[in-house]
Formats: C-alpha cells, sequence, structure tokens
C-alpha cells in the first residue's frame, strides 16, 4: 500500500500542491484534471524525483525516500518525456535499463522479446530508434515501465501520441497488469481513463477534489445533466445560461448537453451524467455563475 | 490447562524470531564501498556502465596525446619548471572531470534523466562508480606523465611534482562530488568546474612564479595530510552516493530545466 500524507509541494513561493492525501492499492488510478494541475508534480514526488515541501509517501510505512534503492526496485515509470538514446534500438535499450533495474541479462534476455511483442514493436527490434515515431518509442516506454515487473507502475501521460487503436490495445494491457499492482496513470483525456479505472482522482485548486469510483463521482451531477434540442438561432442566448457541455448537429437542428440545476422545460430530457460532464463541469471557469 | 497458556503467550523463541525477520526487511542494507562497487560490476556489467565507452577512449586519447605533446616540446621551447607544476595542477583534474560528468551532459541532452534516476540503480549510482573507477584511472595516468616529465628534465622533482597532481586530483574529486550531491541542475554542475579550471588557468597565466612559488612552498607533511583527509571524504562520500538516502529527490524541476 502506498500512502501520500499531508503532502504539499511549493516551488520557491508559488504552491503547487496543497494538503494532499492519497491511499492506492491494487488496481489502476486515474489522475485526470488539466494540464497544469499539477500531475506530474505529484507524479515526480511518487517517483522520488522530487521531494515535498511538507508530508510523507509511506509504502508498506516506510518512506519512500529512505527506501532509496529498494523503494526503486519496485517501480516502474513511464516519464511524461520519456527520453531514448537515438543510436540504440529498442532492444539495448531495454537491455541497458534491465541492467540498471538489476536485472540479470539472461533474465533480460528472455523478457525484452515478450515484453516488445505485447506493445506490438516485433518488427522494429533491430531498428535504430532515431526513426521511430512517436507512438513507437511511447510504447517502448511502455514495455521499459514493465521491465521490473514492478508493483508500483506509474505513467504519466502514456497515451500521448498514441493512435486509437494503439489506445486500445493499451487500456486492455492495463486491466490485465492492474490485477496485482498498483496502476496510476495521469491523462486530461477522460476516455482515456473511463473504461479502465477503478478510480479517478481530481486535482482542483492545488488539492484533490475527487478519489472515488466514476459511478460514486458521476452521481454529484445525478438530476442536473440534460439534453435539448434547438433551432440554431437560439443556441447562443442559450450558452449564456447553462453550461454547455456538448453540442452536435442534428436534421439541421442543435442538440444541446448541458448542466441546469432543476429541468424546468418539458422539451428538455435528464440524462445520466458521464465523467466526460464532470471533468468539463469542475474545470469551467465561472461554472457556478452559469448555472444560476 | 496447558492448552489455554500456549495459545494466550506464543513461543518466545517464535516471538524472537518473528521480531528479527521484521528487523531485517525493515532495515536499509548498508554494505562496504568495495561490496557494492563489486556487486554493481556484476549485476549492471561494464558494458553498461561504461555506456559510453568510444567517448572515453577518445577522451584518453586526446589527453595522452596532450601529456606526450607537452613532454616531448618541453625543451625545444624552453618552458621552465616554473609552468610546469601549474600545469600539473592544471591539467591532472580535468580528464577526470570531463569523463565524471560525461553522463550528466549526455542524459540531459537525450532526456533519459528520468528514468534513469527511478531504476534500482540510478545515475548517481552508476556515476560514483565511474568516478572512483577514473580517479584511479587518472592518478596512474598522471603519474606515468610526471614520471616522463622527470625522465626528460633533471630539474625536475618527481615527489614534488607527484604531490602537486594527486592532491589536485584529489581535491577537484572532492570537490566534484559535493557539487553533483548539492547542486541538481546541470548548467551550476559545469559551472563550478569550469571556473574551477578557469581559476587555476588564470594562475598560471598571470604569474606563474608567485603560483609556482606558492605550490613548491607547501611543506610535503601538508600535502600528505591534504591527501589523505581528501581521499577519507571522498571515500566516504562516494558511499554516501552509492546509497543514495539522503538525497531529497533529484530534480528541482517538474517541466523543462
Ligand atoms: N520548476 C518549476 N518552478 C515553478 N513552477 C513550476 C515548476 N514546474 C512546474 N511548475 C508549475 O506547476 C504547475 C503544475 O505543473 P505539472 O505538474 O507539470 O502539471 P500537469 O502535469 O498536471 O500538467 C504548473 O502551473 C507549472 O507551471
Ligand atoms: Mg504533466
Amino acid at each position: 500500500m502506498l500512502t501520500v500524507t499531508n503532502v504539499n509541494k511549493k516551488f520557491g513561493n508559488e504552491s503547487i500542491l496543497e494538503d494532499i492525501q492519497l491511499e492506492f492499492s491494487n488496481g489502476v488510478y486515474g489522475l485526470l484534471a488539466p494540464n497544469g494541475a499539477g500531475k506530474t508534480t505529484l507524479i515526480k514526488m511518487l517517483t522520488t524525483l522530487l521531494y515535498p515541501t511538507k508530508g510523507e509517501i509511506l509504502y508498506e510505512g516506510q518512506n519512500i525516500f529512505s527506501m532509496g534503492e529498494n523503494y526503486r526496485d519496485l517501480i516502474g515509470y513511464l516519464p511524461q518525456q520519456f527520453g531514448y538514446y537515438k543510436n540504440y534500438n529498442p532492444y539495448q535499450y531495454l537491455q541497458y535499463l534491465a541492467a540498471l533495474k538489476g536485472i540479470s541479462k539472461q533474465a533480460a534476455n528472455e523478457k525484452i522479446p515478450k515484453l516488445l511483442k505485447l506493445v506490438a514493436l516485433e518488427d522494429a527490434i533491430k531498428k535504430k530508434m532515431r526513426k521511430f515515431s512517436g507512438g513507437m518509442i511511447q510504447r517502448v516506454g511502455i514495455a521499459q515501465a514493465m521491465l521490473n515487473d514492478p508493483k508500483i507502475l506509474i505513467l504519466d501521460e502514456p497515451t500521448a501520441g498514441l493512435d486509437p487503436k494503439e489506445r486500445v490495445r493499451f487500456r486492455n494491457l492495463l486491466s490485465e497488469l492492474a490485477r496485482d499492482r498498483i496502476v496510476i496513470l495521469s491523462t486530461h483525456i477522460v476516455s482515456d481513463v473511463e473504461s479502465i479505472a477503478n478510480q479517478i482522482i481530481m486535482i482542483k485548486d492545488k488539492q484533490v477534489l475527487f478519489k472515488d469510483s466514476i459511478q460514486i463521482i458521476c452521481q454529484k451531477l445525478q438530476g442536473k445533466v440534460f439534453e435539448t434540442e434547438m433551432n440554431f438561432d437560439r443556441v447562443q442566448e442559450f450558452r449564456r445560461h447553462y453550461l454547455s457541455l456538448s453540442e452536435r448537429q442534428e436534421n439541421g437542428r442543435m442538440m444541446i448537453r448541458f448542466i441546469a440545476e432543476e429541468g424546468s422545460s418539458s422539451n428538455w430530457k435528464q440524462v445520466n451524467p458521464t465523467l466526460e460532464d464532470v471533468f468539463l463541469f469542475e474545470y469551467q471557469d465561472h461554472s457556478l455563475e452559469q448555472l444560476k | 490447562m496447558d492448552k489455554n497458556n500456549q495459545s494466550l503467550f506464543p513461543d518466545e523463541r517464535l516471538v524472537e524470531s518473528e521480531i528479527n525477520t521484521i528487523v531485517v526487511k525493515g532495515m536499509v542494507k548498508r554494505d562496504s564501498l568495495a561490496k557494492m562497487l563489486i556487486s554493481m560490476y556484476k549485476q549492471i556489467g561494464i558494458r553498461f556502465i561504461m555506456r559510453d565507452y568510444k567517448e572515453i577512449i577518445a577522451a584518453v586519447a586526446v589527453m595522452a596525446l596532450f601529456m606526450y605533446v607537452m613532454t616531448k616540446n618541453g625543451q625545444t621551447t624552453q618552458y621552465k619548471q616554473t609552468h610546469y607544476y601549474g600545469m600539473i595542477m592544471l591539467v591532472s583534474p580535468i580528464l577526470y572531470m570531463f569523463l565524471s560528468i560525461f553522463p550528466f551532459i549526455q542524459n540531459k541532452l537525450n532526456e533519459t534523466y528520468e528514468v534513469e534516476m527511478t531504476c534500482k540503480y540510478n545515475l548517481y549510482q552508476i556515476a560514483a562508480f565511474r568516478m572512483f573507477s577514473f580517479s584511479i584511472f587518472c592518478f596512474l595516468l598522471n603519474t606515468i606523465w610526471i614520471i616522463l616529465l622527470a625522465m626528460k628534465f633533471s630539474s625536475f622533482q618527481f615527489v614534488q611534482a607527484f604531490l602537486i597532481s594527486t592532491t589536485s586530483l584529489l581535491l577537484f574529486s572532492l570537490v566534484l562530488i559535493y557539487i553533483l550531491s548539492i547542486v541538481k541542475t546541470l548548467i551550476a554542475k559545469v559551472g563550478i568546474q569550469l571556473s574551477w579550471i578557469g581559476i587555476n588557468l588564470m594562475l598560471v597565466i598571470i604569474d606563474s612564479t608567485v603560483y609556482y612559488k606558492l605550490l613548491v612552498s607547501v611543506p610535503w607533511y601538508l600535502y600528505g595530510m591534504i591527501i589523505c583527509l581528501a581521499s577519507y571524504l571522498y571515500v566516504k562520500k562516494i558511499k554516501e552516493f552509492m546509497l543514495q538516502n539522503k538525497l531529497r529527490g533529484v530534480n528541482g524541476y517538474v517541466n523543462g530545466y
């Protein structure tokens, strides 16, 4: 179990995260927040790259910073910016990282082809990484993070650069992996975590806003999300009164999904809120004023 | 009666062994430096510790060539020995500096820092291993150079030069390892080192006779003491680097540098 207690992080005088309390046990955790909310900052503290200004991070009751290499031995990490040596091929790069992770050469040579197959790179094993596309490099990064069969797998925006097909593959892979480990992945894209995360963690105003299952988070907007249809000329006026979540054209009219405190018109259809709705609602500036 | 007692109070020996396992599990192991170096060598292998072996060979070759030329041309250009002691002070740690800092430059350029820093053996541990081996290697190389110089020039004091060279290398190594453990940005790391070279170079250029006198006036036992103290601190610091438990987070930034 990984526990974050009372963690604050400041850069100089600028406070980025305040009073963060989190607990992780096996399963997939989606760290969902817009850019600049502090996801990477939190992740870098979980990976010992950054030291909290205040508070503690414990693994099984021990401070992760004093555990040193014993803790690093347990984690797999894909940074937001995954770098590589350009003249290595993925096989060599994984061999190198396996060595750093303290994996024997023999075990590494057994494991690496399997991992590269898992991320569908078996055809590019001997290709120099400088010739790789962004998606291919990202997949090397994912393979790398799993080399040491980590107890804690931490992925910072792992789906960046993956095409839709690769994203689906990746999601399936993660749910498979999460059965006997902690998987933490950060993203600002709701659909990345919607189908696989057991828990969603949202950060807002430097603090943890939610840490709950998707179902429970969605209940916060229960009875407040509606859909309606109207002519285009009315849309602008409508937006001024209600927070529009999504809009699409249908048969020359506009379908709008929006938030209102209560249904006030007979052609509004109440719908079940989704995680996307909550995300848009929470991170919309002045959303409360728009509600009134 | 007996049975009840047993279930209430578990066997003492069992308790003791349980306590022992708990204590052992909770302890961060602290081996000797030699043990740590050997186990790193075995687990990582020289191929990946010296990942940049091509650059290492090139750098050593350049330095050896420089030393050779300096020795060979000494006579023809009428170098005075006053230049030489300052030069030795200046040159001794340069190769060491380059070899030690090179992985930090490389992984900065390739942005591999974060992955390498979160592996079991992180970059600092590798750097410590390399620094330790390079300090021995550079010590030997410098000593050979000084022997050559001493063979060539009769006025050249081997012992004096040896003390200067070794002190210079050791002091620099010590400064470098402290810098690496305190300063987190690469620019500051490189900057501080370049200023070491700059100061020495200035001293050599501005007034090599005064610098020479200063270097020579330091008695041998003082050099000896500095060497002993610096070696002790150096080994201690290398070990600390290996354990990596004192470092409070390895970068000072989140995005960018
Ligand atoms: N080294 C730094 N100094 C000052 N502020 C920083 C530094 N690094 C990041 N920040 C700020 O911290 C905030 C959170 O950044 P980050 O954790 O990267 O967010 P996210 O990953 O959610 O996009 C941002 O506002 C960013 O500007
Ligand atoms: Mg980020």
